[in-house]
């Protein structure tokens, strides 16, 4: 918005002034190269907050996670894809695994939603849950590590 | 000019083709999305953008509040839901009227009438619409389920009257499976919907699955464009779409048009519609639901047609008259649709996002891509996982489908995996080709065989 040149404060004044009593919430002038541009602010209404119902499709695929090698014996057992990881079948249920858990291959270890699609990762080997590296709702890479694993022979 | 602005609560695809409704009509655009989503398509192409929350779509894309808000402060006179998210939300369609903001869809009462699956049976057999041989309603108890599903005859269909996107649907197939069906599909319902009532229907073995798409206006002008037929579906979810269907008889389809016309005129719902059934191997149709918004595959009857429904669709919603009549009503060809999604079909179709390494559209005459994406853009992996939308006209059948497997060979879409070997695979398919495709099709589909 210009400030000065030739502009009259006044005149600026009564436009606003115009602007307020007909309610107006934008005004544009141009006179002789000059260009006077006016937004009322806008004030935000108010608004009830409504629960919306989550769409969301469970459809159920599978999907094996990958494994990493680490230095001790233990391994990494990482994602198959990007999405959200969510450590029980639904929120407020008890995770699939604990720390210190013992489970088998093909049980199911945690779920990665993606593109509303709840992903069932199951482990591929027999193995002891070491440590859980990520946290429930959390956004994760494709091959980030979810869990410390020890295998069992 | 109907309308000076409209806002557009929707992202991809869907998004794009409202907006280019729009443009075309010299109505302004206003884009919503999410942080995730500040790189789509739709916000490079809406004349302004807001950004309305977080990527989770509760936070965003489904909170009525911050859509209105954007609204109020761009002045957007209307608000098109696109498909999906708050299309089919009676309580949206509301909000909207509450602010003085037009909803480009029929009226929240239309909506809530159809989204009670059970209270739409009802309502539709009313009409002169027969429904899928099952319970008038709502079932109150198990007694009654399998009282009913024993006159029936068994296999049965336990379903959610709160249901969509093919949740809380399960077969029985004798009273323990009904038992078992009737307790899942409760708890499904309960905890996708927040409601758990459920209905049955009789199991139609052999079904295709077949729509007709409606137009309405709100002083009783109706006209019902033909059908599609979306019997290619991978749990409820449809992957190929077609236009004439090859099984409908003339004679039936004639039929069935006379008295969709005289049935919605009859129950008052106004704008664009779509009504479903089931057709079993006589030739036989009972309604399935009816979808109260635009759907992903209403491009074939838009192909066939020659109409913009999304431009009928907007006149509607600013109260204009149907100008066109049945009469009118011409259609040429056959169109063929195929979703493309990120999935990766030879593993169980598990989602695929991530970046879009390299990118070819198909072209040349009869073909028509919807999509939003571009080389270099990232897919997120929080909505849905369409992607592109590959659709083929020819004079006939044999021309449409030739066709889109020439432009399925010609589209380039590199980075992530799509379904499109998967569609190569179909369009070779001897029981595609020969029309005799069933609604549980793909469970003898293999994509190695």
């Amino acid at each position: 918005m210009p400030e000065k040149k030739g502009l009259d404060m006044d005149i600026l004044k009564e436009i606003i002034k115009i602007m307020k009593e007909n309610d107006l919430s934008e005004i544009c002038i141009e006179q002789g190269g000059l260009k006077i541009q006016v937004k009322q602010g806008y004030t935000q209404p108010t608004h009830a907050v409504y629960n919306v119902p989550i769409q969301t499709i469970p459809e159920k695929a599978h999907a094996t996670a990958e494994t990493q090698i680490t230095e001790d014996s233990s391994v990494f057992i990482s994602s198959p894809l990007v999405g959200t990881f969510y450590e029980s079948p639904k929120p407020g249920e008890e995770p699939f695994v604990k720390v210190g858990d013992s489970v088998k291959t093909g049980q199911v270890i945690c779920i990665i939603e993606a593109m509303k699609i709840m992903n069932e990762i199951t482990a591929d080997m027999d193995c002891e849950i070491l440590e859980i590296l990520v946290k429930n709702g959390q956004s994760v890479e494709c091959e980030q590590p979810l869990f410390r694993v020890r295998p069992k022979a | 000019m109907p309308f000076n602005k409209i806002l557009v609560a929707n992202r991809g695809e869907i998004a794009i083709r409202v907006m280019r409704a729009c443009r075309e009509m010299g109505i302004r655009t206003v884009a919503v999305y999410s942080t995730a989503d500040a790189d789509s398509m739709h916000v490079k192409y809406a004349d302004e953008a807001v950004c309305i929350g977080p990527s989770d779509k509760s936070k965003s894309y489904l909170s009525l509040s911050n859509i209105i808000s954007a609204a109020d402060i761009t002045n957007a006179e209307a608000i098109h839901p696109g498909t999906g998210f708050l299309a089919e939300a009676p309580h949206f369609a509301e909000a909207c009227r509450d602010h003085g903001i037009t909803f480009i869809g029929p009226t929240p009462e239309n909506i809530e009438m159809m989204g009670d699956k059970a209270r739409a049976r009802q309502v539709m057999d009313k009409a002169g619409i027969s429904p899928i041989p099952g319970s008038k309603g709502i079932l109150r108890n198990e007694k009654e389920a399998i009282k009913l599903a024993r006159k029936l005859g068994y296999p049965v269909v336990v379903k959610s009257a709160a249901g969509g996107g093919g949740i809380g649907i399960r077969e029985a197939y004798n009273d323990a499976g009904l038992l078992n069906a009737f307790q899942l599909v409760q708890s499904e319902a309960k905890s996708a919907f927040g409601r758990s009532e459920v209905y049955i229907e009789k199991l139609i073995e052999r079904a295709k699955h077949i729509e007709f798409q409606i137009l309405a206006d709100k002083y009783g002008n109706v006209v019902c464009l033909g059908e599609r037929d979306c019997s290619v579906q991978r749990r409820k979810q449809k992957l190929i779409e077609e236009t004439p269907c090859l099984m409908l008889n003339p004679k039936i389809r004639e039929d069935i048009i006379k008295s969709l016309i005289k049935a919605i005129r009859n129950i008052k719902y106004t704008n664009v519609g779509t009504v479903e059934f089931l057709m079993d191997p006589e030739g036989k149709s009972y309604f399935m639901e009816m979808n109260t918004r635009i759907q992903v595959e209403h491009t074939i009857t838009e192909e066939v047609t020659g109409l913009d429904l999304l431009k009928e669709q907007i006149r509607l919603s600013a109260g204009e008259r149907l100008t066109l009549r049945q009469n009118d009503i011409q259609l040429n060809g056959h169109a063929i649709e195929c979703r493309i999604n990120a999935e990766d079909p030879d593993k169980k179709f598990m989602p695929s996002p991530g970046m879009i390494d390299d990118f070819h559209a198909p072209g040349g005459i009869g073909v028509r891509l919807d999509t939003h994406i571009y080389r270099g853009y990232k897919i997120p992996p929080f909505y849905d996982s369409l992607i592109a939308k590959l659709i083929t006209h020819g004079k006939n059948r044999d021309e449409a489908i030739s066709r889109m497997k020439r432009a399925l060979d010609e589209i380039i879409i590199s980075g992530i995996k799509t379904t499109i070997p998967f569609h190569k695979k179909i369009l070779e398919d001897e029981r595609f080709l020969r029309g005799e495709v069933y609604v549980n099709f793909l469970n003898s589909f293999s994509m190695s065989e």
